[in-house]
């Protein structure tokens, strides 16, 4: 997979690298640059001849994120959408990564059983258990808090999984070493496992981000005060009974798609050197 | 593949008896998933052996919510829609998203670049990968259509015909599964140490042999995770169809899923959408079991001979 | 004797009160107080909010809290909230078609012991059957609505076409629609100009008015059979006139949502849009649009038949504040509220007074407020609800993917015949 390649396989590769990244793109470049036209009349008067102006606007115009900030408050949904997000990433890391180093490393009664119960968990979809859900939120009087939009998708068998599988592949050989020398299990987990798998962090905390960055119905009945609304309801809010403000949308979603990958353009690095060095499968 | 991870060689606890430690690291998942996931399933799961009637009352009624729905024409229908759904996107999506680690895992700025671009459908959620999918693939107002007819080729229905609509959702499904599914395997070869291609070269191992031989064998656990997990999430598919084409045309892409959520929420017919569910559960399980069955410990032997190579 | 008139003045008190509740209802004695919560939808906010500032301001004593969705998700979250049991509402907006459904599953509870007679008069009588179920009074209208026929008047002079009349006698038939749309798409030969589109396609509240209008309805007087109604010769006859128009005229674009046809009809790609009277409002502020509005179309060998449709007032049968969210229901349907609401929001009258102010009031005479006095004409005159049946929730769903079925060229037997089946599996539930 590393060897030297002649020159024409080399131009052969970066042709096909850039057709699969421009295929990926287009939609979002088309999005985009729906949210600089002027107005909604435009989005429907390109799409149907074809030009330039068919992906790209005509005029550029930045008043739509103007709006969306002032006359929308649109800042107030996203800073909560962030602070779910990263709580939920925050405690997901511990909790579910903690239960699949556990999964991955120990031995004890009942761990098949109870494996297969958190796997069937995360199957079921939200919007099957959103009554039950619902009930047991509000015995627990969390209704209309932030414990409501963080604490039910905190604990997530997919994430515990993924977690599992990867840290098999550390061998036991390192935890014995740590052992011998007398570190605690927490000390192991944070010092020795952590470290070497970022890759992995990165993945499985970008996986939990976006499920609560992109959070809709849960959120809308579970805090439907103003003060706690999030990013996907305040979208949603864009479409009307009977009109839907389309520029809007596309400036609040350009907004929605690059946050997060803006956020993973820095830990791109830990991605590809990550564990490399340490060679864990040999 | 849980046996596997039990039967490796070095395990931490090597006391007898039963051991709190591990209890206690699982307590607040546990406690988490029970409190917010299993014991709403289990409730819905109970609802679907009642009717409500008038005012909400509730009747225990037995299996009959299953007998009507297996009578019904729509549940073969939907369950065909669902498996083939299912089995098309899940394999095409495994397998492009591992063409795709591959052709990534170098190391250059150009591909450094374009992978941080081609994470991007990753972080765009369901709902907005519609919205935005939705606006090509429109049947009067489409930029595709826009194109086809400029380039003077046939203006296609896309999901308005009831050939292609299921089609189209799958494409959305790949655009969207491909790279997040890559992102895995991705991770899953940073583990792998060059030093085993090095030793794999000079052993002499072409292409095909190193990718099937080491390769393969050594992202096993990753692969695991992505193809179960990618089933499970395809068994359960259901945005596309709400926000692209409610089930239609002529139910054409009904699944199980959406039928479940038109019966509670459209219809107010809960233990008809919780007895859908327990079904969709009970094919996801089958699914899952056969998976971990068939990749449960079978790394071929070529693989570890390689690694002991490499190691020595 | 002093302690003996005490007790008879209280005794007198007493009876004074229990008379009191008895013929006032319940609510009327007890001073409103306390907190009460409000399930409404986001669009209605400006409108909404601004009765229950007027409210609190009547009643210092009494919280209002305003729990807001998304129209479109609003039956979502009234199904997850009121689902499952919970108390935390008192007073919840209920669309015409779901007051059946949700008085049938308890949700919200009867209001005859707090309407009397002489204010259920007050509202027009037709929108106090829509909020009734099995004789019930369970929900007051709120507002009302109407759709009306809009067009773009320079589509209309590019084809040298003149404008259709305001006159409800003059209205358009749909054949002469489709003849204008088809003038007006070859003399500007581009296309991506329509002739006609529906602002809700797909959905029955503009569609069923076709089948309407050539006297088939979707349901029979139960609300619980289809067969034979939905699938009548006159109902095929109307559902072919839609197939026709986006697959053998092709006036009407194809693979649109609802979501998309004001846009379209902004953009002035559309000549003739059906909606809903209150897009006077967006319309006038769409800069290089130049419209007009006449009254809804009808067949033909048909009537007219002009879809209008009531939001309603429920109260919500876990409250644990009956007597205030009572009050509050008199007060935002009946009283100085309801005027509040409908002046902020511009929305259509659902009581006898107001609806006469539209003929009254001078304001009205003009374009575009005089979308008002026809509505108002039409309410009166050839007004269509949607069927009242238990199993609206499931009718719109299958017959919204009907509908579209036709409209993308599905035979209209076979479609109808589909819809038919679906529905009587559905139906067996309430039999």
């Amino acid at each position: 997979m590393t060897g030297r390649r002649s020159i024409p396989l080399s131009i052969l590769y970066y042709a096909v690298l850039l057709l699969v990244v421009l295929a990926v793109m287009l939609p979002i470049v088309v999005t985009a640059g729906n949210s600089f036209r002027t107005q909604d009349a435009e989005i429907f008067n390109y799409t149907q001849t074809l030009s330039l102006f068919t992906f790209i606007p005509r005029t550029f115009t930045l008043s739509h994120y103007g709006r969306l900030f002032t006359d929308t408050g649109f800042g107030v949904p996203m800073g909560n959408s962030m602070l779910v997000a990263v709580l939920t990433v925050a405690f997901g890391f511990l909790v579910n990564g903690l239960a699949g180093y556990t999964f991955a490393k120990y031995r004890f009664r009942g761990k098949t059983p109870l494996f297969l119960v958190f796997l069937f968990s995360f199957m079921i979809p939200f919007e099957v258990i959103a009554i039950p859900l619902y009930k047991t939120c509000s015995a627990l009087g969390i209704l209309n808090t932030r414990a409501a939009l963080v604490l039910p998708m905190i604990g997530n068998g997919m994430i515990v999984f993924l977690y599992m599988q990867f840290y098999k592949d550390i061998p036991d050989a390192l935890l014995e070493s740590a052992r011998i020398d007398g570190a605690s299990t927490l000390r192991t987990y944070f010092g020795i496992i952590v470290p070497l798998s970022v890759p992995v962090i990165i993945s499985a905390s970008l996986m939990m981000f976006i499920q609560q960055w992109d959070a809709f119905l849960w959120p809308l009945v579970a805090a439907s005060g103003k003060a706690l609304k999030v990013m996907q309801v305040a979208i949603a809010e864009f479409t009307g009974e009977s009109y839907t403000d389309w520029t809007l949308i596309y400036s609040a979603t350009t907004i929605a798609i690059l946050v997060p990958a803006v956020i993973l353009i820095p830990l791109q690095k830990y991605f590809i050197q990550g564990v490399v060095g340490a060679g864990l499968k040999e | 593949m849980i046996r596997q991870a039990q039967s490796g060689n070095a395990r931490i606890p090597k006391r007898r008896g039963i051991r709190l430690e591990p209890y206690l690291l699982l307590l607040p998942s546990i406690l988490l998933i029970g409190i917010f996931k299993i014991y709403p399933i289990f409730y819905s799961l109970a609802e679907s052996f009642v009717k409500s009637a008038r005012g909400g009352v509730l009747r225990f009624v037995g299996l009959d919510n299953y007998l009507s729905l297996f009578s019904e024409p729509t549940f073969a229908h939907s369950l065909g829609i669902t498996v083939w759904f299912c089995a098309v996107t899940t394999v095409l999506q495994v397998v492009l998203a591992i063409v795709l680690a591959l052709f990534l895992n170098r190391r250059s700025k150009a591909v450094r670049m374009a992978r941080t671009l081609i994470y991007i459908p990753v972080s765009v959620s369901m709902v907005i990968a519609c919205t935005v999918w939705n606006l090509f693939f429109s049947a009067s107002t489409g930029i595709i259509n826009t194109v086809l007819s400029s380039l003077g080729l046939r203006e296609q229905p896309f999901l308005t015909s009831r050939d292609q609509a299921l089609y189209v959702i799958m494409f959305v499904c790949c655009w969207k599964g491909i790279p997040y599914w890559m992102m895995f395997l991705l991770a899953g070869l940073q583990n792998i140490n060059a030093s085993v291609y090095e030793a794999a070269k000079l052993d002499g191992a072409g292409f095909w042999t190193t990718l099937f031989r080491i390769t393969l064998p050594m992202l096993k656990n990753s692969l695991v995770f992505v193809i179960i997990s990618d089933t499970l999430i395809n068994v359960f598919m259901f945005v596309p169809v709400y926000l692209l084409t409610d089930g239609g045309p002529s139910m054409s892409t009904d699944t199980l899923m959406y039928e479940a959520y038109r019966s509670a929420f459209s219809y107010g017919n809960y233990p008809r959408a919780y007895a859908l569910v327990t079904v969709m559960m009970i094919i996801a399980i089958v699914i899952a079991a056969v998976q971990m069955a068939i990749t449960r410990d079978n790394e071929p032997r070529a693989a570890r001979r390689v690694k002991g190579g490499a190691r020595a | 004797m002093k302690k003996n008139t005490g007790k008879l003045m209280g005794a007198l008190l007493i009876l004074v009160m229990l008379t009191g509740m008895l013929s006032l209802g319940a609510a009327a004695e007890s001073a409103p107080s306390g907190t009460i919560t409000v399930l409404s939808f986001t669009e209605y906010h400006a409108a909404v909010q601004a009765a229950i500032d007027a409210y609190t301001a009547l009643n210092p004593n009494v919280t209002v809290n305003l729990e807001e969705y998304p129209y479109a998700e609003y039956n979502d979250a009234v199904t997850i909230k009121l689902g499952s049991q919970s108390q935390d509402f008192d007073v919840v907006m209920t669309d015409a078609t779901m007051v059946s459904s949700y008085a049938y599953r308890g949700w919200i509870s009867s209001m005859d012991a707090y309407f009397t007679q002489d204010e259920k008069a007050l509202f027009a009588s037709a929108l106090v059957k829509t909020g009734a179920f099995e004789g019930q009074f369970m929900a007051p209208p709120l507002c009302n609505s109407c759709q009306a026929l809009f067009y773009n008047k320079d589509l209309l002079d590019a084809a040298g076409i003149a404008y259709p009349s305001q006159n409800p006698a003059k209205r358009l038939t749909w054949e002469e629609i489709v003849t204008m749309s088809q003038q007006v798409m070859e003399s500007l030969n581009d296309k991506t100009i329509y002739g006609l589109t529906f602002e809700q396609v797909d959905r029955p509240y503009q569609i069923l008015p076709l089948p309407n209008s050539l006297g088939a309805t979707a349901f029979g007087e139960d609300g619980l059979t289809v067969d034979g109604y939905l699938n009548s010769d006159n109902f095929k006859k109307a559902m072919q006139w839609y197939s026709d128009i986006h697959n053998v005229a092709n006036i009407s674009p194809k693979g649109t949502t609802a979501a998309d046809s004001n846009g379209l009809f902004m953009a002035g790609k559309i000549v003739f849009l059906t909606g809903n009277i209150f897009n006077y409002n967006t319309f006038g502020k769409t800069e290089g649009l130049n419209w007009g509005y006449t009254a809804f179309p009808y067949f033909a060998d048909g009537a007219a038949a002009t879809p209008t449709d009531s939001w309603h007032v429920g109260l919500s049968s876990g409250s644990q504040n009956v007597p205030t969210a009572v009050d509050f229901i008199k007060y935002f349907t009946l009283g100085e509220g309801n005027s509040i609401f409908l002046e902020t929001r511009g929305a259509f009258a659902a009581t006898i007074s107001a609806l006469e102010k539209y003929s009254s009031d001078a304001k009205y005479d003009e374009f575009p407020l005089s979308i008002f006095r026809l509505a108002s004409y039409e309410a009166q005159n050839t007004a269509f609800p949607r069927p009242s049946t238990l199993a609206y929730g499931e009718f719109e769903t299958i017959i919204g993917s009907t509908f579209s079925d036709i409209r993308n060229g599905v035979d209209v037997t076979e479609a109808l015949d589909s819809a038919v089946s679906q529905l009587d599996t559905q139906l067996t539930m309430y039999q």
